[in-house]
């Protein structure tokens, strides 16, 4: 009994016990089974599709004639209210004919004296045509009915068609003075509504422009479009942004858009700046589209415009 | 799958070594002990069966061979060896010796409780492990994930790049230590919690056996 105790204390101080040795190998298998199963050729993988992957490169196209680059685009700002400037010149219209109906009281008063009516004729245009100046008029017509007599009759027949007429035109006028007025509000409505409300894209989901774009612009230069790209590819540590590095690089494209020279012009003194710039340039050393023709030009990058966008 | 172990660098490589040695050990524990297990549950049930159709100890002992495997078994091989040394030394001893002044039932039931003490330790023998495997594994995961992205994010940070196709890989490669572990711990755990019930019920078994066996011997020492 003391020799099976014995046994049994061995037996439970011992690492691997009888039978452990058979477990560990079944659990080699198992663990060796389980790729086995998983490569096996037996079970057919199921094969997924993957779905085309597109990147889109969100810089603008370079176009042979740029139009714009952004000292234009600031200038063109301003003029985009031009509805505005047109609608100032339109009050003083309707401002000048309110003078207007003045005049005929003082003609009927005149006329009186007036002998003549054959000469008077002519004069009717002229105030209609002519409207600031309604003043001089009755100074130019009264020495002019002097010197011919005419019939009462007749001339009372011609004042009263001749103040008709004036009658008619002062309406007209005021009609044609009332549709130019309504015109002229309704575009000064639609030009505030056209500046206040967002532009819309027919296209739901449709890409834009240009952050700071105007939106009038057909292109890009190329060194904007090239310096948007070299931009794109730059990586660079906020936490690193220290003072307004600025450098200047000289750079030459194929006109495949391989780059084929770079140069440090002018190197910021901000080694890390420096650095990054160049990784970028060397990363962008292919763009995305062919070039109008093969091309050299300096590239000024700023820390901080670059941090800016 | 495969390529992204080879892919790992060699930090993470050796935390899925680790991790496949814990695994491999756990699942070698689970089968070992499902199979002893079952084992002492079975043979202990057909030898309470014996025991409590014979109603004689001698003749009990004579088919211990049958139920090596049940713990209960053992307990009565124990607690019987010790009856018949006290009898065979009651034979010749002189009066006032140590063992008559102690009674048999106490000095059985010591024995009976060594017995039970040693089969406890014999049926909870490498559930440490298993409860090692659960609690660390997914540790020893964690930390290859870690340092698996620490990595990524140096190399990215030298490339200056930082887009989802050169981010994804690395973090990828890291994130298999995590399965991995994970892969690990949860049979570990789950084995563990399955064999301590089973164990605990056997050890119940064996007490309840210790109190019956030691009432038998009590009753027996009052008739003589």
């Amino acid at each position: 009994m003391t020799g099976d105790r014995k046994e049994r204390w061995r037996q439970l101080q011992s690492v691997l016990e009888p039978g452990f040795k058979q477990m560990l190998l079944i659990s080699l298998l198992l663990h060796l089974l389980v790729p086995a199963l998983y490569y096996a050729p037996f079970f057919p993988k199921r094969e997924v599709q993957k779905p085309p992957v597109y990147r889109v490169s969100l810089v603008n196209k370079p176009v042979k004639n740029p139009q714009a680059g952004r000292p234009e685009a600031t200038t063109v700002k301003p003029k985009q209210p031009q509805p505005k400037p047109v609608v100032p010149p339109a009050p003083p219209k309707p401002v000048a004919p309110k003078p207007i109906p003045p005049k005929p009281k003082p003609e009927p008063v005149k006329p009186k004296p007036q002998p003549k009516p054959e000469v008077v004729k002519p004069e009717p245009p002229k105030p209609t045509v002519v409207k600031p100046k309604p003043k001089p008029q009755p100074v130019v017509v009264k020495p002019q009915p002097k010197p011919e007599p005419v019939d009462p009759r007749v001339d009372a027949l011609t004042r009263r068609l001749q103040q008709l007429e004036q009658n008619q035109a002062a309406k007209d006028d005021e009609a044609a003075r009332l549709e130019q007025l309504r015109k002229l509000r309704a575009a000064v409505a639609a030009a505030t509504a056209a500046a206040q409300a967002p532009v819309e894209s027919p296209v739901k989901d449709a890409p834009v422009g240009m952050v700071d774009g105007t939106g009038d612009e057909v292109g890009v230069a190329v060194i904007a479009y090239v310096q948007e790209f070299i931009r794109s590819q730059w990586a660079f540590s906020q936490y690193q942004a220290a003072g307004q590095p600025e450098a200047e690089v000289l750079l030459s494209y194929s006109k495949t858009g391989a780059l084929t020279n770079y140069k440090f012009v002018r190197k910021s003194g901000n080694d890390v700046f420096d650095d990054s710039l160049r990784r970028a340039i060397i990363k962008s050393q292919q763009l995305p589209q062919d070039l109008p023709e093969s091309m050299t030009f300096n590239v000024i990058f700023n820390l901080k415009d670059m941090l800016k966008r | 799958m495969l390529d992204l172990v080879l892919n790992a660098g060699p930090v993470v490589k050796l935390v899925l070594l680790i991790l496949l040695y814990f695994s491999l050990v756990s699942w070698a524990i689970i089968f070992y002990k499902a199979s002893i297990i079952q084992k002492a549950i079975k043979s202990s049930d057909r030898f309470l069966d014996f025991f409590w159709t014979k109603k004689r100890f001698d003749l009990v002992g004579q088919g211990l061979k049958e139920f090596s495997n049940s713990p209960i078994a053992n307990l009565f091989r124990e607690g019987y060896h010790e009856m018949l040394q006290l009898q065979k030394k009651g034979d010749d001893d002189e009066p006032g010796d140590f063992s008559e002044q102690m009674g048999m039932t106490e000095i059985v039931g010591r024995a009976l409780r060594r017995a039970t003490t040693q089969e406890t330790h014999r049926l909870e023998k490498y559930l440490t492990f298993l409860a090692t495997t659960g609690s660390t594994a997914p540790f020893i995961g964690l930390f290859g994930t870690v340092w698996g992205i620490m990595d990524a994010f140096h190399g990215i940070g030298q490339t200056g790049s930082a887009s989802l196709a050169v981010v994804a890989p690395g973090i990828s490669e890291a994130l298999i230590a995590t399965a991995i572990g994970l892969a690990a711990a949860i049979p570990a755990v789950m084995g563990y919690n399955h064999f301590l019930n089973k164990v605990n019920v056997l050890i119940g078994e064996m007490d309840n056996f210790s109190q019956e066996f030691l009432n038998i011997v009590e009753r027996m020492e009052r008739s003589n």
